[in-house]
This record gives structure tokens, C-alpha cells and sequence, in this order.
């Protein structure tokens, strides 16, 4: 006999042996094929049996729905919402756009539903604007008024959102301190998305990335956090630099700068993580080693991981690297992260993003269900899951170039729109909410690109004159796509937190606070970050935020001076007086255009926590960098050279942020505290007489 | 063919040696975990383990999405149809390490048989003997040699109508003998095997053929024109005490198997 045939007859032989054999094998099949007929099975059977048990116990939930909330649909002039939230994007250049006939799925809006600008918040800025958009109340009913709130005690900042605390119990084995359960997260914003009503009534949403949902509540829905959502780390996202090139970047704001050190060809260094939950006694930072392998002349590197390693070339980014940092007792912390290679030759320069919490294996809940973030992860593959995670610090302290900043937003942006996309087909009816970040971080970063005098444009060449046009034309495109999807049954509310203006020039508040008699310093003493050396006992106010200034109020304050009362209302009524209209005595311009008292503009049961005074500054100018991190400067006033070059920290009344329909929308001036309200009332939903919001008066005649 | 058997034979005897005086289970045990281990490890090498794990997410994606939106009859519906889909695309996945791994795992098998699916005879014990032959005619010309230490314990029963004769044979001690059968003036041998331990035993020995040789591996096929189609030993299949039961050893072998598999997987980085 032939080699082959025998060999093909043996084969032969050996599969009817296994199918024909009596005993031994017609009982078998395991383990190889066990493998792949058991895991198979077992998925279809478990999948069967969900669909199943869902299947038979779906009308008995719907019987008990519709009992609990009869006709809900019947009450609803719509079947689905649909909010396609922009972050940041500016009525004006929307209309400016619309004119020159870049963006024509938002004219068409325009022109056959509704376009206008939508009133934002005090102050405008993104957690404040999306809380109230969510919980259709004003801050002081909200408990947000920036990213950071200020310690009482410390005068500290910390963040305004969230709060994470070690798990609550714990076990101590030798040296290490096992805790026993996760960590303890709390959501610091007060008020009830409106979701929640919807669920309680009966309709399900779906929730992508809105700010200010971390740590996430439990409703009738599917829900992914977004901004505020920390690194593993617990930062709002640190970046590694990896280099070679000696004192590159001494201080890096939102990173750190780690050496690469020389073994042989190779390079070796680590990504930093959190520290070890394990040791409280002697926290110790966990890290996982790497090592690089240049090969300059082919502008790539090979880098090596524990059980991984992949190439990257010059200019590039790797898919997202699981990455498990190992805390001991066979504890592991998981994480993601892409590296970008900056540089090959003369020196080696790779940047790291902050490790984000792993979607498929979160340390802290970042979805609800918990499983929702996993069942993103599985779907479309791994993900970004920190809140702000464009890196606009890399770019601002130059570790990334502008194009590798676009390319990080590019890559985001994708899996975001896939993120959407999915929702929006599994939510048929109901409602489905998903806010974009990268219209906000593009214009922040690249303001400066549309002003020829910007101070950030000093001696540069503009190569990216057109991104910010590119970026509205990215999402008027995404907007046609959503369009194809919905039918007359859907509304489509395009919506934006606020918009935009040039970020010229900073105003340190505390430095004017100092210089004109309100803050002192302690004799002597060199002025640092978050109020170093500042004396308490002979100090009146003080700025921390970005738009928010605080009296030192005895009795409130731990170091208080101010009476509260007519002392109190004194200062603020003097600083209000002499603030309004301040003029940056370089361009001879209004720097501030009004200083609001909280009390005016806030009501609710958490106004005491905000700030006594809001800002509003006039366009060009924001809180100064160092002003925002409470440190005193010599001067009040600087330019604004970094390229962070736009901005909406300022009066509310300069930013509105745009609403667009595709139905007709009656209302004089519309506000994103009105959505909630509105969205309630379109499925029908009595209203929380708390809502601050009124509904607006929206057609029920769908786009032709 | 015979001589790849034979090495194979003389490989696993080898390996076996060290479990012999212990007890079936034990043996089961270590013989269930190193399988399952060498499969994940041809599993690994012999698949697409990028492809397989993308794969895999997306089943439990849907899988997870019939749970997530059990609201919407219809998302859970696609989500089923899409279910099916992907557990198509992941049993294609595995047919090539499947494949591979199919001869080997059937050379196994019989290997392991050899060695737990039957209880050799004990000193004592009868053991029934059969010869079947071409033709219910031919039965007389059919006798039987004993070596020393085996006897017979009853004289030859012929049953025309199964073209078979039996003999039941005993031995005093333990030990691997060779007796012969004569029919029609030729000779013919076949071992037996008297143990208390574990031992590998060849119940049969047939004639020529691809089937019989691989499947009978321990003796040469019979002699070519020989009246005999067939010699049998009739030992007692052996059933695995697992306290609260007995059982074939296919099926503690089959769980105990899977089980390292997806125990060790991890350790081993791979995706099954």
C-alpha cells in the first residue's frame, strides 16, 4: 500500500474505530473535542436557557409592568429618544459651518426641525452642565459646581463627583491586609437621572459615557460611566513617558516622566500602577516591567511584557495591552493601556496612556448592570474607560504631537461610535442617550488654531488650521448615520453642555486676592500649590476651581475669619463690586464681565457647599493655570501659551451650548436643564415637582 | 503498522510501570490530568488563539445580551440567532486542532483501555476461553495446549450455531502465560494474563486487518489460512469505584480530563 493511502486509511480507520468501537470509544468525547463540543454546547445550552427562562418569564414581567405601569407607551407621543450628547459644540461655529455647507445633516436639522443655542448652567462647565442635564435640576439641587469641591478643614480640593474608600472589611494575614469585598464607592451628585423615572414607568434607556454617572445607579436600563470615571491609579488619568533623553521634562503636569534604563540592546523599564491594596502598613507601587528592543533603523521597537510582546513603529499606537499588576496572595489588578512610539533615534521616547480600569475585568463598577461593561469588552473589544481619556496633558506638556493627540482622539472616537451604534439597536424603543468627549478636548487643544494672534500660536506654524472644522464635519457625519437609523417614532435631540471660546488669557484670582488685601501670605514664605503658606487666620477669600471663589466663613471654614452675615454679605457685595468688569490692564479689555452671588442663582438643599461667588469671565480670558490650583503668583493677569487654547469657564451667558431636532420645538430660550423634564413628558411620565426644568413644546409631527 | 504499535505499546508499558501496584483510581487520576494537559497544550498549538478568542468574546457578548436586554423580545431573539452564529464560527475554529488531535487521542484511548478496561484474572478464578472459526464443521478439528501453571477446570463446549468453542481454564499463581490452539494441525498462540495487580491484558487476537491490528495492538494478527477467525480471553470489565457508584473509566477519565484542561488553561495561556 501506498504511504498516503495508508496513512489516509489509518486516519479513516482510527475515526470509524472512535464512531464504530463499542466500549471504549463510542462513549468518548473528551478532552480535545471535549474542549470544543462541551464549550459550545455549553454556551448554547446556557444561552438556550436564558432565552428560555426570558422567553417564559417575559410575559409575566410584562403583565406585571403593565400593571404597574399601564399604557406606558400608550401615554408616549414617542417611541424612542435619542440624544447624541457633543460635548462643548459651539452654536456659533455650528452656524458658521452650516453656512458654508460643510455640515449637512445638521443644516437639514436646522432647516426642518430645530436649531438653537441651549442656556447652560452656572458655571458652564461640563459636570456641572451634565448633572443638570440629567437630574433636570439646578447645582444647588445637584450638589456639583466644578470638578472640585474644597475641604472645609484642609481647604483641599478633592473631586466633586465621586468618592472611593478602601473595601470595608478586611482580613490581616502577616504583612499584608486582605480586603474582603471591592472598594467603596459613593456618587457625590445628589438628585435621580431622569432614566430613572422613565425605568420606574416602565421604559428602558440606554446610557453611554453621560458625565457624572460614576459610580453608576441602579435602574431599568443599561448604563456605561463616563467623565470622572478614574485610572486604575484612582487619578483622572496619569500618563507614563518613557525616555532616554536626560532631563526631557522635569515636571510633567498629568504624568510622569520614568527613565529607560540601557541592559545590553535592550531598554528596560515599568508601567506604574496603583499602589498595593495589600500593604496599608507600607504601600508600595505596584508595576509591571517592561522591556524595549529599538531597531532604529527600521523606526520600530519590539517591546516585551510578562506573556506578551508586539512591535511598534514610530508614530504609532499598540492595540489596547491587558496588563495585571500582581499585588501578592495571588491578587491581581487589572488594567489596559496603549503605548505610542515617539522616537526611535538619537533618543528612545515612548508614551504610555494612564492605565484605565480593564472594561472586562473592572476593579470598580463602571457600567450597570456590572456586567454591561464586560458584554461592551466581549462585543467590540477592549476600550477606553477613563472619563477624560483624550490625553490633553500629554499634549499640553508636549510629551505627545498634536497628530498623536488626534490619533489617540481618532481611536477613541471609534470605539465610542461603535459603543452608540449598538445601543442604539438594542434600544428599539425607549431611550438612548451617548455623549461625545472629542468635540471638547479637540477644541480645547486646538483653539488656537482658528485665531492668527492666539498667544499659544506664538512663532508656530498652523498645520492643523482646518481639525476643528473636520471635527464638527466628523460629527455631522455621525449624525446622518444616527439619522438612517431611526424612524418617525424616534425624536433626535443633538444637544451640547456649552460652547466654546478662545482661551487667550489668564486671570489669577488668587494673586488679585493677595495683592488686594483678601488672602495673606504667611510672612516670608514662598507661595505654592493649593494654598501653601497661605495664612488662614488673616485671610478673607480665596479662589480654587475654575470659576469659584470662597469667603473664609467662620464657623464653616476651619480657619474662618468672616462673619457670616452682614460681614459676610459685605465682603461678597464688595469683591462682586470690584471684580465685575475687572480690565486686564495690558489689552485695556473687560477681563470679567460679572461676579454672581450663589445665593441669586442656586437654590436647593446643597447650595451651602457651593462656592460664594461664580465667576464669569468675558471671552479670552479663564482662570489662570496656576490660579485654578490655588497657588498665588506675582502677576493677575498672563497669557495663556500652552496649547490648551479654548475654553468655557466663563460667563454662561458668553458659551450657550446648540439644540438641534428633528422636530419643531416651541420655546423661547431653551436650556439643558429643560431635557429632563421634556424627555419625561414626551413618554408621557408625570413629572417631579422638584424638576427645575419646564418641558418644552416639541411637534408631534416628525421630519419629512 | 504493526511495528509503530509496537513502540507505541512498549511506550505506554513503560509509562505505566510506575502506576501498576496502585490503586485504579490513582492511576485514573494521573493518567486524566496528564492528558488533559497535553490536549490543551496541541490545542493551543495547533489553533488560532487570537482568532478563537475573539471568537469567544463575542458569544458571551450575546450570550450576555440576551440577559442584559431581556426586555426586548426581539434584541434577545437576534441575539440568539447571532449566538448561533458565532458558536458555528467557534466549532469551525476548533476543527483543526481537532483533527490533530484525533489520532493521537485515539491511540490513547485504546492504550488506556488496554491497561484500566479490563480486570485480569485472579489466581483461582475460571476464565472463559473461546475460538471461533470459519465453519460450525471445523469445530472438532480444534484443541487446546495449556502451558504448566494453567489447567482446565471443564471440558470444551462447542456451540455450532456461533461457530465457537469454550474452555475454561484457571490458574494457581499470578503470572503471564502463553497457551497455544491447534486447529487443523496448526498451531496458534494467545496470551493470558493472572494478576492482583493492574496489568495490561489483550483479550483478543483476530485475523489480519487494519481494524484488528489497530485495535488489538498487543498480539499479532492471526496466521494467514488458519480456520480460526478469532481467540478470546473473557475478562471482566473493570468499573471504577468512586464511592457512591461505579462506572465505566470513561467517564471519571472523560470529566477528570476536562477538568484539568480548564483548570491548567490558564497557566498554560490558552484558549479553549
Amino acid at each position: 500500500m501506498r504511504p498516503a493511502l495508508r496513512a489516509g486509511t489509518l486516519l479513516l480507520g482510527a475515526l470509524a474505530a472512535a464512531l464504530l468501537l463499542p466500549a471504549p470509544a463510542d462513549a468518548y468525547v473528551g478532552p480535545g473535542a471535549g474542549f470544543a463540543f462541551l464549550g459550545s454546547f455549553l454556551t448554547l445550552l446556557l444561552g438556550f436557557l436564558s432565552a428560555f427562562f426570558s422567553l417564559l418569564t417575559w410575559p409575566v414581567r410584562q403583565l406585571y409592568r403593565a400593571l404597574r405601569r399601564r399604557k406606558a407607551y400608550g401615554r408616549a407621543r414617542v417611541q424612542r429618544v435619542v440624544i447624541l450628547g457633543f460635548d462643548g459644540m459651539d452654536p456659533e461655529l455650528a452656524a458658521r459651518y452650516m453656512d458654508q455647507g460643510r455640515l449637512p445633516h445638521l443644516a437639514h436639522l436646522r432647516d426642518t426641525g430645530t436649531f438653537r443655542p441651549l442656556q447652560t448652567t452656572f458655571p458652564p462647565i461640563s459636570p456641572v452642565a451634565w448633572s443638570s442635564f440629567l437630574t433636570g435640576v439646578n447645582p444647588g439641587k445637584h450638589n456639583i459646581y466644578d470638578f472640585l469641591a474644597r475641604d472645609r478643614a484642609s481647604y483641599l480640593p478633592y473631586l466633586s463627583s465621586a468618592q472611593i474608600r478602601p473595601a470595608k472589611r478586611s482580613l490581616r494575614i502577616g504583612r499584608y491586609l486582605l480586603p474582603l469585598g471591592r472598594p467603596q464607592t459613593k456618587l457625590l451628585r445628589k438628585g435621580k437621572p431622569f432614566w430613572h423615572f422613565l425605568g420606574e414607568a416602565g421604559f428602558f434607556s440606554s446610557i453611554i459615557r453621560v458625565p457624572i454617572t460614576f459610580p453608576p445607579e441602579k435602574f431599568s436600563g443599561v448604563l456605561l460611566s463616563g467623565m470622572c470615571v478614574p485610572d486604575l491609579i484612582g487619578s483622572q488619568g496619569t500618563f507614563s513617558f518613557h525616555t532616554t533623553r536626560p532631563g526631557a521634562a522635569p515636571k510633567q503636569q498629568g504624568g510622569r516622566e520614568i527613565p529607560l534604563e540601557p541592559q545590553g540592546r535592550l531598554f528596560r523599564s515599568y508601567v506604574p500602577g496603583p499602589d498595593n491594596p495589600l500593604r496599608r502598613d507600607n504601600p508600595t507601587e505596584l508595576r509591571v516591567a517592561f522591556s524595549l528592543r529599538p531597531e532604529p533603523g527600521q523606526d520600530l521597537a519590539h517591546i516585551d511584557l510578562p506573556g506578551q510582546g508586539f512591535t511598534l513603529r514610530k508614530g504609532e499606537y499598540s492595540d489596547w495591552i491587558e496588563l495585571e499588576f500582581k499585588a501578592g496572595l495571588g491578587i491581581k489588578v487589572p488594567g489596559i493601556c496603549r503605548f505610542y512610539l515617539k522616537e526611535v533615534s538619537p533618543h528612545l521616547e515612548l508614551y504610555v496612556t494612564p492605565v484605565n480600569i480593564h472594561p472586562g475585568k473592572p476593579a470598580l463598577p463602571i457600567s450597570h448592570p456590572f456586567a454591561y461593561s464586560v458584554y461592551l469588552a466581549k462585543l467590540l473589544g477592549l476600550y477606553a474607560t477613563l472619563g477624560l481619556a483624550e490625553d490633553t496633558w500629554a499634549l499640553n506638556e508636549g510629551v505627545l504631537t498634536e497628530e498623536a493627540f488626534l490619533q489617540q482622539c481618532a481611536l477613541l472616537q471609534a470605539e465610542r461610535e461603535k459603543m452608540f451604534f449598538d445601543a442604539l439597536e438594542k434600544t428599539p424603543r425607549g431611550l438612548c442617550v451617548c455623549v461625545f468627549d472629542i468635540t471638547d478636548r479637540v477644541q480645547h487643544m486646538f483653539w488656537r488654531t482658528l485665531e492668527d494672534d492666539h498667544p499659544a500660536r506664538q512663532g508656530s506654524t498652523n498645520n492643523h488650521g482646518e481639525v476643528i472644522a473636520d471635527l464638527y464635519r466628523q460629527m455631522d457625519d455621525l449624525v446622518g448615520r444616527t439619522l438612517r437609523q431611526l424612524d418617525e417614532e424616534s425624536l433626535l435631540l443633538v444637544i451640547s453642555d456649552h460652547g466654546f471660546k478662545s482661551f487667550r488669557r489668564g486671570v489669577n484670582l488668587n494673586s488679585w486676592l493677595c495683592q488686594n488685601g483678601y488672602l495673606t501670605l504667611k510672612k516670608g514664605a514662598a507661595p505654592g500649590e493649593w494654598f501653601q503658606n497661605v495664612d488662614w487666620e488673616r485671610t478673607r477669600a480665596y479662589a480654587l476651581g475654575l470659576n469659584g471663589l470662597y469667603l473664609n466663613q467662620k464657623g464653616r471654614e476651619r480657619a474662618g475669619v468672616v462673619a457670616p452675615g452682614q460681614e459676610a454679605d459685605a465682603v461678597k457685595a464688595e469683591l462682586r463690586e470690584r471684580l465685575s468688569g475687572l480690565l486686564d490692564p495690558e489689552t485695556g479689555r473687560v477681563a470679567i464681565r460679572e461676579v454672581f452671588g450663589s445665593g441669586a442663582i442656586y437654590h436647593g438643599p446643597y447650595r451651602e457647599n457651593a462656592p460664594d461667588l461664580i465667576v464669569g469671565y468675558n471671552a479670552g480670558y479663564r482662570a489662570a493655570w496656576d490660579s485654578v490650583t490655588g497657588k498665588v503668583t506675582g502677576s493677575v493677569f498672563e497669557d495663556n501659551t500652552k496649547a490648551w487654547s479654548g475654553d468655557h469657564c466663563l460667563d454662561p451667558r458668553l458659551v450657550p451650548g446648540v439644540l438641534f431636532c428633528n422636530r419643531k420645538i416651541a420655546c423661547e430660550r431653551p436650556a439643558i436643564v429643560d431635557i429632563a423634564p421634556t424627555v419625561l413628558e414626551l413618554f408621557g411620565v408625570e413629572l417631579p415637582t422638584h424638576l427645575d426644568g419646564k418641558p418644552w413644546v416639541v411637534s408631534d409631527k416628525p421630519l419629512p | 503498522m504493526s511495528g509503530f504499535l509496537s513502540v507505541v505499546n512498549r511506550g505506554f508499558a513503560f509509562l505505566f510501570q510506575p502506576l501498576q501496584s496502585a490503586p485504579p483510581l490513582v492511576g485514573l487520576l494521573v493518567v486524566s490530568w496528564l492528558t488533559g494537559v497535553l490536549m490543551v497544550l496541541l490545542f493551543r498549538f495547533t489553533s488560532n488563539q487570537k482568532e478563537l478568542r475573539r471568537v469567544k468574546n463575542r458569544m458571551q457578548a450575546h450570550l450576555l445580551a440576551v440577559r442584559l436586554f431581556q426586555e426586548q423580545v426581539g434584541v434577545v431573539l437576534r441575539a440568539q440567532w447571532r449566538l448561533l452564529g458565532w458558536t458555528l464560527a467557534y466549532l469551525r475554529h476548533s476543527m483543526r486542532p481537532l483533527a490533530v488531535v484525533f489520532l493521537p487521542l485515539v491511540i490513547l484511548l485504546l492504550q488506556l483501555d488496554a491497561h484500566l478496561g479490563w480486570v485480569p484474572a485472579r489466581p483461582g478464578d475460571p476464565l472463559v476461553l473461546t475460538a471461533r472459526v470459519a465453519a460450525a464443521a471445523s469445530l472438532d478439528q480444534v484443541s487446546l495446549r495449556l502451558p504448566a501453571g494453567l489447567e482446565l477446570s471443564a471440558p470444551p463446549v462447542r456451540i455450532p450455531e456461533d461457530k465457537e468453542i469454550a474452555w475454561r481454564i484457571q490458574a494457581a499463581q499470578a503470572g503471564e502465560f502463553t497457551l497455544e490452539v491447534e486447529a487443523a494441525g496448526q498451531r496458534v498462540s494467545k496470551k493470558v494474563i493472572v494478576a492482583t495487580d493492574l496489568a495490561r491484558v489483550s483479550a483478543r487476537r483476530g485475523r489480519a486487518g487494519l481494524f484488528e491490528e489497530f485495535l488489538h495492538p498487543d498480539e499479532p494478527p492471526l496466521p494467514e489460512g488458519s480456520i480460526l477467525e478469532t481467540i478470546q480471553v473473557h475478562y471482566r470489565r473493570r468499573t471504577i469505584n468512586l464511592g457512591l457508584f461505579q462506572t465505566h473509566w470513561l467517564v471519571p477519565f472523560f470529566v477528570l480530563s476536562l477538568l484539568s484542561g480548564y483548570a491548567m488553561k490558564g497557566l498554560l495561556r490558552t484558549e479553549i
